[in-house]
């Protein structure tokens, strides 16, 4: 799964992070930080093999 | 009058003569992505519904939705669409490790009565109809993913080009899959798979015909053509059924409406009207620049989805009756990480100063844009 241009989205109620924006094979994406997700499952997998790498939410 | 009850008939196999068809969309009917020939990522679903692509090769190829003429619905059992792939960058020489192929992914909830890890294991037949412009003997294969991962190959053969044919497999159980390691969870997660190889490098033909074995070696046996050895080759296959047993039944064609809900589970796609405003929900706003909605999701989905967009933050507007209509500054995101199978929350983002914060809002298309919020649950 090719992703890129990851960046966390703020919960704009609780401030804290709450999805990642993305693109994943060329498709823009909104993904949710929720385990049972396949997309944040791949995204936590390449970031612990360090082959990718998250911008900070604005 | 005199009323008499009616048994209902026992039927062997999976669970009766309603849904005893593993594969959701075996006749391809649903597209909800696209139905045009769209270029294939690998590890990626681009058209037809439940159908995963891979290609780790040099080669590329297509998919498409395509409508069956009349003629071939007669000589298909009355299937109406097939999954079409066309090779449209040719790999001759295929390395050891390359692989292409695709792929339909079975709920693990879903296979429980394969009664897999048990001596009580199911034998499985497939069917399904295939035209290509190749002929001879090929390979697909079925794989078990959950825990120990085991793969039986199937082989069939192409007798004529260009002409659809059917074909029947029975892959029987053995101790492979029969042993305890070979349990398949009773979760939300993947089951087994069906998978039809397009093109398969030396480490991955190591397999017997119709026999499980553990390991990744096993998708075919060394017969197994090169569908992508020339932009000639075409592949279409529809009218798929995997179910327990030995014999192949009849074709489950359900209405469409119910293979659509099935498909739902997995993917959740909403359009814009493409020609007008057309309404994604009403919600808040946040503060000066977001609103806030809700989307429920029916049926409930696999999981908690990701949103897709057009990638295009314009293709998406907001409306209030005090500011008026403003096109999105970003594209539209999931907010929160509040969000279940069942609904989540979206933000629309317009730019800083355009909305006043604490009143309603509608979120919607843009005028002649057909823009979608696609929710995506696949496994």
């Amino acid at each position: 799964m090719k992703i890129e241009n990851a960046k966390y989205h703020k919960d704009l109620i609780s401030g804290k992070n709450g999805s990642i924006n993305c693109v994943i094979n060329g498709q823009h994406c909104s993904v949710p930080m929720n385990e049972e997700n396949t997309e944040y499952q791949e995204i936590k997998k390449q970031l612990d093999a360090g082959t990718l790498t998250i911008e900070e939410a604005d | 009058m005199t009323q008499t009850k009616v048994e209902a008939p026992f039927v062997e196999g999976g669970g009766g003569s309603s849904f005893k068809n593993l594969v959701i969309n075996g006749g391809q009917k649903i597209a909800q992505r696209a139905t045009a020939a769209t270029a294939v990522s690998n590890g990626s679903y681009q058209t037809v519904d439940r159908w995963k692509l891979y290609n780790v090769s040099d080669g590329a190829y297509t998919t498409a939705q395509t409508a069956l003429s009349l003629t071939d619905q007669a000589t298909t059992d009355g299937q109406t669409h097939a999954l079409d792939i066309q090779c449209t960058t040719a790999d001759g020489s295929v390395g050891a490790g390359q692989y292409a192929f695709i792929y339909h992914l079975v709920e693990a909830q879903n296979c429980q009565h394969l009664k897999f890890g048990t001596s009580s294991a199911v034998d499985l037949t497939l069917q399904f109809y295939v035209k290509s412009n190749l002929t001879g003997t090929t390979c697909g294969f079925i794989a078990k993913e959950d825990s120990t991962y085991c793969q039986a190959p199937f082989e069939f053969t192409i007798n004529s080009a260009n002409t659809w044919e059917k074909k029947v497999v029975t892959i029987p159980a053995n101790a492979v899959i029969q042993a305890s390691s070979s349990i398949i969870n009773n979760d939300n997660g993947a089951g087994i798979g069906i998978g039809f190889n397009l093109l398969l490098g030396g480490n991955f033909d190591n397999g017997t015909n119709l026999t499980w074995e553990t390991g990744g070696a096993s998708y075919a046996t060394t017969n197994v053509l090169n569908f992508l050895s020339s932009t000639d080759n075409d592949f279409f296959i529809t009218g798929l059924q995997l179910e327990v047993g030995n014999d192949a039944s009849d074709f489950e064609h359900l209405p469409i409406d119910v293979e659509l809900q099935r498909c739902r589970r997995y993917l959740q796609r909403v359009e814009a009207s493409g020609t007008d405003y057309g309404s994604f929900g009403s919600g808040a706003n946040a503060n000066t620049a977001s609103s806030l909605t809700q989307h429920l999701f029916s049926p409930p989905m696999r999981t908690v989805p990701t949103l897709h967009t057009t990638g295009t933050a314009a293709n998406y507007s907001v409306f209030n009756g005090s500011t008026g209509l403003d096109a999105c500054a970003s594209i539209p995101a999931i907010n929160g990480n509040g969000g279940t199978n069942s609904q989540i929350r979206l933000e629309f983002i317009a730019a800083s100063g355009a909305l006043t914060a604490g009143q309603s809002t509608e979120m919607l298309g843009s005028d002649g844009v057909a823009a979608y919020l696609m929710f995506h649950a696949e496994l």
